[in-house]
This record gives C-alpha cells, sequence and structure tokens, in this order.
C-alpha cells in the first residue's frame, strides 16, 4: 500500500514473520489490515471529500473526519462541565 | 506531547487469567484526576495510542486467542485494581517529561470497576497463542482518544484480550501520546 498508516508484524513459529500494511479509518478511526495485493474495495475506499482511507463500514455513509467528532464530543464536555 | 509506555507487566497487580470474555490488559482514559499522588495534574488532555504489543508468556501450545481495543467510558473515581496513575512518571519514555494526566490502569477485569462500559472497538486482532503481535500506526494514524471526562463519555481505551481455550496470562504493551 502506498503510504500506509500503519505497520503490524506477526511473529509465528509456523508461519514465520507475516507482515502487514494498515490504514486507520478517517471517519471512525478503526485500524483496518491490508492484504497484498487485495482490491481497494475489499478493504474500504478512499472518501472523495475527505481524501483519506476509509472503513468497509463507514464506507456507505456521509464524511464526518474523527478529528471532526473528537472536536464535537469536547466542545460538548466543555459545554457540560460550565453547567456545574 | 509526552510519549509514555506502560505493560502489564508491571508489579501493580497479578496479571490476570484469560477467560471467555475480554479481560482488561491496559486501560488509559482522558481524566481531570482525583488521584491521591499525581506527580503533575494538567486537566483532561487528548491521547494518541501509537504502538501495541500482544502475546503470551507460558508454555506454547495451539490455542486460539482474541485482543482488542475497545473506547470505553471510564468513571472519574472508580475503584480499579491495578491503578497506575499514582506512578505515571515512571511511565514517560522521556524521563525529563512531565508524568501523564491520564487515568491508567493494568490488569484490571470489568468488574473491578462499576463505572466502566465498553464500547466499539477501534482495533482487533486473533492470534495463536505462539504467535507475538505488534501493530504501530504511522503519524497522524493513531487510535485516539477525546480530552473528555467520563461523564460524556467516550473518554479511553481498553486493551482486552480473551480465549476460551487458553489459560494462563496474556501479556500486552501499549506506547501513547498525550496532547
Amino acid at each position: 500500500m502506498r503510504n500506509p498508516g500503519g505497520y503490524a508484524v506477526l511473529i509465528d513459529p509456523d508461519k514465520g514473520i507475516v507482515e502487514r500494511d494498515t490504514f486507520t479509518c478517517n471517519h471512525c478511526n478503526t485500524v483496518v489490515y491490508i492484504k497484498p495485493k487485495a482490491s481497494p474495495d475489499d478493504f474500504g475506499s478512499m472518501c472523495r471529500l475527505c481524501m483519506k482511507m476509509v472503513c468497509r463500514r463507514c464506507a456507505n455513509y456521509g464524511c464526518t473526519p474523527f478529528e471532526k467528532k473528537l472536536e464535537a464530543i469536547e466542545a460538548r464536555d466543555r459545554a457540560r462541565r460550565s453547567y456545574e | 506531547m509526552a510519549n509514555f509506555t506502560i505493560t502489564n507487566s508491571t508489579n501493580v497487580t497479578a496479571q490476570s487469567a484469560t477467560a471467555a470474555v475480554y479481560t482488561t490488559l491496559i486501560g488509559v482514559a482522558a481524566s481531570s484526576g482525583s488521584f491521591a499522588n499525581p506527580p503533575t495534574i494538567t486537566g483532561l488532555r487528548r491521547g494518541k495510542l501509537y504502538d501495541i504489543l500482544v502475546g503470551t508468556n507460558t508454555t506454547p501450545a495451539d490455542n486460539f486467542l482474541e485482543f482488542i481495543v475497545s473506547r470505553a467510558t471510564v468513571g472519574s473515581s472508580p475503584v480499579w485494581v491495578g491503578s497506575v496513575s499514582s506512578v505515571s512518571s515512571t511511565f514517560a519514555n522521556d524521563q525529563a517529561d512531565a508524568a501523564f494526566a491520564a487515568f491508567a490502569t493494568v490488569n484490571a477485569s470489568a468488574a473491578s470497576s462499576t463505572a466502566f462500559s465498553v464500547l466499539t472497538p477501534a482495533w482487533y486482532i486473533g492470534l495463536n497463542q505462539r504467535a507475538s503481535f505488534r501493530w504501530v500506526a504511522a503519524p497522524g494514524s493513531e487510535i485516539t482518544y477525546p480530552a473528555v471526562s467520563s461523564a460524556t463519555g467516550n473518554n479511553g481505551l481498553l486493551l482486552g484480550g480473551r480465549s476460551g481455550a487458553y489459560v494462563g496470562t496474556l501479556t500486552g504493551t501499549i506506547m501513547f501520546q498525550e496532547q
């Protein structure tokens, strides 16, 4: 994978070392493992709005980057604490 | 932005035996801090999990293991067996950095706190008992928890493991950055 978002290595006495590229879904922050030479449709898609990789679960929904979700959660928390 | 490493081999509590349900190896959560001896409390901070290592530490055999990183709501004043927050300064990769402000626990079962709810998984791997596994994120692709309190929810990440067949203990290490 070009520009992977992570790297996973499994060390198994029988199989030896198994390596996989990963990406982290830009919408839900889930880590996805990439099989070598897999079709992009098999593991998700690239969101054409934020231009980042998203997982299969998020591929059919609209674009809400995880950073935006974090900001919304933190804003809600700040508001809630301001009332206390 | 200090980096920290926590393993579940710390001597705070004994490693928990595996079970058919997930047992928490390591948990970190944003916390405003209400602990007896934190070196510094600077309020809620975002955390980014960027490296995970998992495996087992008993005699090799063929069994199936599952590891997961779940989002969780972790209470601000729970009774957690295995809390390491009071010794948080010892986990900094660079000892010149300040201690983390997060709440962190090792080898705690879900039953050790009443303020605990596991939400959606962010990372998952199935392994043979003989294997060990490492995942490391490229910058910008970390698993992130928000800087919020437990009242808002979704404020932490838990690394857990389970097995229906394996009898023994699991090992886990996480590296995270606090911002």
